[in-house]
């Protein structure tokens, strides 16, 4: 079985996502006979797909939706993979975009994988029909070759030193939510507890370049330790593992941040670090190799007895198998999706794709190269060979077929045509389809933004139904990636 | 209409043809003649940039350095590549914007700025001006230089004083005092030791570790010590920087803190002498909120003095130093900005609530409404919950049996997540047979940088049980109930202090606060929508028709127009609405009519509902008998660059003094703080609310003797204003004065 992971960009396979997620199971999952292939959705051609899988993994935006539309119907497995929750803040305007994207995918999918059980509810409340599994992050074989060394040497070098390395480490905001380095200044006051013993402490941050502004800044300043603040790489990440005695993983309790895999925690005990966690009991899992307070910490340090130790070094094995085991979460994600069959439910419809205020001209080459329609809506201003474009003032919204997409026309309503007209450059013919006239209304371009937001949802409605009207039933897609809330179908209910 | 461009430009793929590209028109045929024409049409062009102020030669080549180094005239650049690359030709004057909001002039292939000077300008387009960009300067990953001296003063000649520490002190010393191990100086004299151990004792009661011995108190000696402490601030989480003044006379200062992590050992948290005022005493706390003893002594070691310092979040940086600057606004004393004098007078009256000497507590209950908890705000963190427990003797309800509630009293004060409780509010009692009413609340919303001043809301008594939480968005505004006191409706002080998300709100935000679902909605009242269209300009109004029906609801809501619209605007509504349109001449003969709805709306000048539950959510708010009239925030969105900017251009007036006397609208900022929200308004937004039917008719009556209205403005929706207001708006709500929000600004 061919797998195919449609990622965002090439860089991506360099990100904790691919490189933990689908890297560590690479080997595991060939071993099964299932081969992963990750492939960037620039460079991604859903004929050419030689795979029997889709999976779909944070490619938020029109084109992976196409694909799955397409290769769902062309009779191959379609999944999502699903590791940050963007999706059940209902209440937040700037997110609508990412729940309108998962609205409109999921019915073309046949499963979706999920980070942790949180994410898994989550695609119930979406979908609750689709198969769902819980495909944990698995931990780096190689780094529990000499664990136990590591762990004794690091214990007697603090015993010697009386010198306390902590690390954390990670991405340090988030355009959305309130994470990283707000969760260590949150929760940084508990760090305090290890300045009244007779270590020095001293905390260092590996986090990327961008949450280091001055509010990021001035978070690390309130923390009652002093810190370095280091560029994040995953080499300097694997050397700070290595270096410290400890790692602190603050979490909060926000959605986003509790439906997170375990990976940092698993990283942080397989490469020989203590854990110190916090906040929303993300790592309960692990509870009995890692530390909640720090006065119990700090005594075990004192008898010098960790609870991440040589001794204790079967109670890890037995975790790790259970929560982030390559060879267990390769042998039950082969398991799954061997259960998994193509349904015939999707009846072979041509995908229309419309087009909001902005047209990504990738998704739009993506649609008519599978033999779909590129419809522009009114609001569209992209300078594209579009099939259809929706153009006109306020009142009178006309629908103008452009050359190549004539044939689609249904028969009925060719003798309908009138023109050609220009618009660009390019021919088109006005379709008059006889129902437009005490429709609603539509905004044209140029219009102002509260306009365009007030009458987009009904506007679209009314193109989505002209259109089966002209080409009978299809699969309508919307391409709407904007920032603006605007809703589209039924993800004002989600 | 696209306006047919004149041909001042050059041919897009000819400009300034190189030897090459002449000599391929010569083979061609062109000729010389068509290559003269060309450079004459350019020269042409050039002229007119550099005529337009819009144009700035200098501008140009400081923005784009890259035109400086190639020694390109930056007038040829704009005009052969510039505008081609997204530059921008001077500072008023956006390339990008132009041509996206004007897709005739994109596609055309003219050059926009030319576009505009020759044909847009006259036909009314904007011409989006740049905004400034901050660029950063070093990125934080780089190093910085040295610093450049900022301040310069002589070194004191003191000579220098040589002082013990506490770990040199020696049990076997003759006259030495320690408590709980802890060797804190000498102290010769029998009863200063008492006063010395009873304060130790007194701050073990205060941390919550003795249930019944209170100690004495605050031993020190006033008249021959003053309060010597000059100013504490955070330097970080757990750390107090202290600046203390003993008149010239060198003092060791050591600081004691029960810690609660260890089971409430008594620790030593700082020391370290002033000599003078600019001496400076780290206090590295246990728990950044428990109260602090301070004990002063000699150089060699004699203890001197003694200060209790209940509160020390009460310190510039700290948790409750919001509570600090309105207790100060409020109070005259000249030790009203003084942390430790005003938290000994606040535990002295906590110290009344919790061995019950005096009435019983004002709140007895302490709830956190969790709704959109990040679950790591302070509230939440141990250290915090340890003191709400140890010292304030109060628990988060949380339902289980185990909360701890205080006895005999009965009020409850319910919070958001991102709030705490003031220290004020916990340490009132309540005198007794006091009626059970509603109370005035009034909260601090600050930031934690203590440079930035902090606001005041207080809402009026009436209105507090009125402003429900909208749906399940956490809410906004804290709520207190139960309390048994109407003395609290006259104080000015906190119950809460939000902690302000210094994250500045995005415009997805401003337009659509809240993405409430229509299912949560109650089923719509009809409404009929005023509208007065010889305040519009054309277009405007059949897009707010167009909005309008695009309301959730709206297939029930009559339009009456009062005068005559133009003719498409009538078409349009004839179509939108169907029958559900009126004409009239005036308001007072619509409001002496039957009308067919229970709800009358005022749709001013430019105004678009743009969120479709607008209506609906507004209509909602008037299921409240109390509620006089409804309105929300409106919105002003600009096209800028890339984007759209969208501003809150009014949000209601509100009160700025107790008295009521001065109203004032609520400015953006402020009116950001509490978004999300309903709130009570003096006036509302002036062109748009809600009213029943009666109301308007008492409203145009002059001889009406309707009580203070109660108009509530919500923030939870918003609609968008397009046009400027210009104050022509009939009829106009009479204003609330003691209904109303009162707003004030505190600085520390």
């Amino acid at each position: 079985m061919k797998v195919c992971v449609l990622i965002p960009t090439l860089e991506y396979r360099g990100y904790a996502g691919a490189r933990i997620r689908y890297g560590r199971l690479q080997k595991e999952l060939a071993r099964r006979d299932v081969h992963l292939e990750l492939v960037d959705v620039e460079s991604f051609d859903p004929r050419q797909m030689d795979a029997d899988v889709l999976l779909i993994s944070k490619c938020h935006d029109a084109r992976s939706v196409v694909a799955a539309a397409a290769l769902s119907q062309s009779g191959h497995l379609v999944g999502v993979d699903l590791f940050d929750d963007y999706f059940s803040q209902s209440f937040d305007s700037r997110l609508l975009r990412f729940r309108n994207w998962l609205n409109q995918l999921l019915p073309h999918c046949h499963f979706a994988l999920c980070s942790s059980h949180r994410m898994a509810e989550l695609v119930g409340k979406y979908h609750p029909d689709l198969a769902v599994h819980v495909l944990n992050d698995p931990a780096e074989r190689a780094e529990h070759a000499f664990l136990g060394q590591k762990l004794a040497e690091k214990l007697a070098c603090l015993t010697d030193e009386r010198r306390l390395r902590i690390g954390w480490f990670g991405v340090g905001d988030n355009p959305y939510f309130k994470v990283g380095l707000h969760d260590v200044a949150a929760y940084g006051s508990a760090l305090s507890q290890l300045l009244r013993g007779d270590l020095d402490v001293e905390l260092t941050i590996l986090t990327n370049k961008r949450s280091l502004d001055a509010s990021g800044l001035a978070l690390i300043t309130q923390l009652p330790v002093e810190a370095n603040v280091e560029e994040w790489t995953e080499e300097r990440e694997r050397d700070l593992l290595s270096e410290v005695f400890a790692c602190f993983l603050p979490v909060n309790s926000q959605g986003f941040s509790a439906a997170k895999s375990l990976n940092r925690a698993v990283t942080a005990l397989s490469s020989g670090c203590q854990v110190i966690s916090a906040g929303y009991p993300l790592y309960a899992r692990l509870d009995h190799l890692i530390y909640r307070d720090i006065p119990s910490f700090v005594d075990d340090i004192a008898k010098e007895s960790m609870r991440h130790s040589q001794s204790r070094l079967g109670e890890f094995h037995a975790a790790m198998l259970e929560v982030a085991s390559a060879v267990v979460e390769a042998q039950s994600l082969v398991e799954f999706l061997r259960t998994l069959t193509v349904s015939n439910r999707d009846e072979a419809l041509p995908i229309v794709l419309i087009h909001g205020p902005v047209a990504n001209p990738a998704s739009h080459r993506m649609v008519q190269s599978l033999g779909g329609l590129s419809v522009a809506s009114p609001y569209c201003a992209s300078q594209l060979k579009f099939d259809v474009i929706f153009r006109g003032d306020l009142c009178r919204p006309s629908l103008l077929v452009g050359e190549g997409a004539i044939r689609r026309v249904k028969e009925k309503m060719l003798t309908r045509l009138q023109g050609p007209v220009e618009d660009a450059g390019e021919k088109f013919w006005r379709l008059s389809d006889g129902a437009g006239e005490a429709d609603p209304i539509l905004s044209a371009d140029g219009a102002s933004l509260p306009i365009q937001i007030a009458v987009y949802p009904k506007a679209m409605e009314w193109i989505a139904d002209h259109l089966e009207r002209a080409f009978g039933p299809c699969r309508i897609i919307f391409a709407e990636n904007l920032h603006w809330p605007i809703a589209v179908g039924s993800s004002r209910a989600c | 209409m696209m306006s047919a461009p004149k041909s001042t430009l050059p041919p897009r793929d000819g400009a300034f043809p190189k030897a090459s590209r002449l000599a391929r028109w010569v083979k061609q045929g062109q000729g010389w003649l068509q290559f003269r024409r060309d450079r004459r049409i350019r020269s042409r062009a050039a002229a007119v940039l550099l005529e337009s102020d819009l144009f700035d030669a200098a501008w140009y080549v400081r923005k784009y350095p890259d035109i400086a180094r190639v020694g390109m005239n930056p007038v040829r650049h704009y005009l052969e590549f510039g505008w081609r690359e997204g530059r921008d030709p001077g500072p008023r004057f956006s390339t990008v914007a132009y041509l996206s909001s004007n897709p005739d002039v994109a596609r055309s292939g003219v050059n926009p700025l030319l576009h505009y000077i020759e044909h847009g300008a006259s036909e009314g387009r904007g011409k989006f001006e740049v905004r400034p960009v901050a660029y950063p300067a070093n990125s934080p990953g780089e190093p910085f230089g040295p610093a450049a001296p900022v301040l310069s003063f002589p070194l004191s000649e003191d000579p220098v004083v040589r002082w013990r520490r506490a770990s040199n002190f020696s049990s076997e010393e003759r006259g030495l005092l320690s408590v709980d191990g802890l060797l804190l100086g000498t102290c010769s004299d029998v009863i200063h030791r008492r006063q010395v151990e009873g304060a130790f004792q007194h701050l073990r009661f205060c941390s919550g570790y003795s249930g019944t011995d209170v100690g004495t108190g605050v031993a020190t000696d006033r008249s021959d010590c003053p309060n010597p402490f000059l100013d504490g601030h955070y330097v970080d989480q757990n750390c107090i920087r202290t600046r203390w003044d003993f008149q010239g006379r060198p003092t060791v200062v050591r600081a004691y803190q029960h810690d609660p992590t260890r089971g409430g050992t008594l620790m030593m948290i700082g020391e370290g002498l002033c000599a003078s005022k600019i001496d400076i005493v780290d206090i590295n706390l246990c728990n950044r909120l428990f109260p602090l003893l301070l004990v002063f002594a000699s150089p060699h070691g004699e203890i001197e003095g003694i200060l209790e310092f209940p509160f020390p979040s009460l310190c510039r940086g700290g948790l409750h130093y919001p509570e600090l600057l309105a207790l100060a606004s409020s109070d005259d004393r000249d030790d009203a900005h003084d942390a430790v004098a005003i938290g000994q007078r606040l535990s002295s009256s906590l110290e009344s609530v919790v061995t019950g000497s005096a009435a019983p507590p004002f709140i007895s209950t302490l709830a956190i409404d969790r709704r959109g908890s990040l679950g790591s705000e302070p509230v939440f963190q141990p250290d915090f919950e340890t003191w709400l427990v140890k010292v304030m003797r109060i628990d988060i309800e949380d339902g289980s049996a185990a909360a701890r509630r205080r006895p005999n009293g009965a009020g409850q004060v319910v919070l958001s997540p991102d709030m705490i409780p003031t220290i004020s509010v916990l340490s009132r009692w309540a005198p007794p047979a006091g009626e059970v009413k509603d109370a005035k609340v009034v909260l601090a919303v600050a930031e934690l940088d203590p440079s930035q001043p902090a606001t005041l809301f207080t809402l009026p008594a009436e209105c507090a049980s009125t402003l429900r939480p909208l749906g399940d968005y956490p809410r906004v505004w804290p709520s207190l109930a139960h309390v048994s006191s109407n003395d609290f409706r006259n104080d000015e002080v906190p119950i809460a202090i939000r902690l302000r998300d210094q994250r500045q709100l995005t415009g997805a935000e401003k337009l659509m606060p809240i993405c409430l679902s229509r299912a949560v909605l109650a089923a719509p009242q009809s409404i009929t929508w005023l509208i007065w269209p010889t305040l519009w300009l054309e277009q405007p109004l059949r897009e707010a028709l167009n909005a309008l029906s695009a309301q959730t609801g709206s297939h029930h809501d009559v339009v009456a127009f009062v005068g005559s619209p133009d003719d498409a605007s009538w078409e349009l509504a004839k179509r939108l609405f169907g029958g559900r349109i009126e004409v009239w001449d005036n308001v007072h003969g619509f409001a002496r009519a039957e009308t067919s709805t229970p709800l009358i709306g005022y749709l001013g000048p430019g105004v678009i509902l743009h969120e479709v539950t607008c209506s609906l959510i507004l209509a909602s708010l008037l299921d409240d008998p109390a509620i006089t009239s409804a309105s929300c925030a409106l919105v002003e969105s600009e096209r800028t660059a890339k984007t759209w900017q969208v501003s809150v251009a009014d949000a209601g007036s509100v009160r700025r003094e107790t008295d009521g006397t001065a109203l004032s609208p609520l400015s953006p900022a402020e009116a950001e703080l509490i978004w999300r929200s309903n709130y009570p308004v003096a006036s509302p937004p002036g062109d748009l609310w809600l009213i029943r039917r009666r109301t308007l008719a008492r409203w145009l009556d002059p001889q009406s003797a309707e009580g203070e209205p109660l108009h509530i403005c919500t923030t939870a929706v918003t609609a968008s204003r397009t046009m400027p207001s210009d104050g022509r708006v009939a009829p106009i709500a009479p204003p609330a004065t003691s209904r109303s929000l009162q707003v004030t600004s505190l600085l520390g």
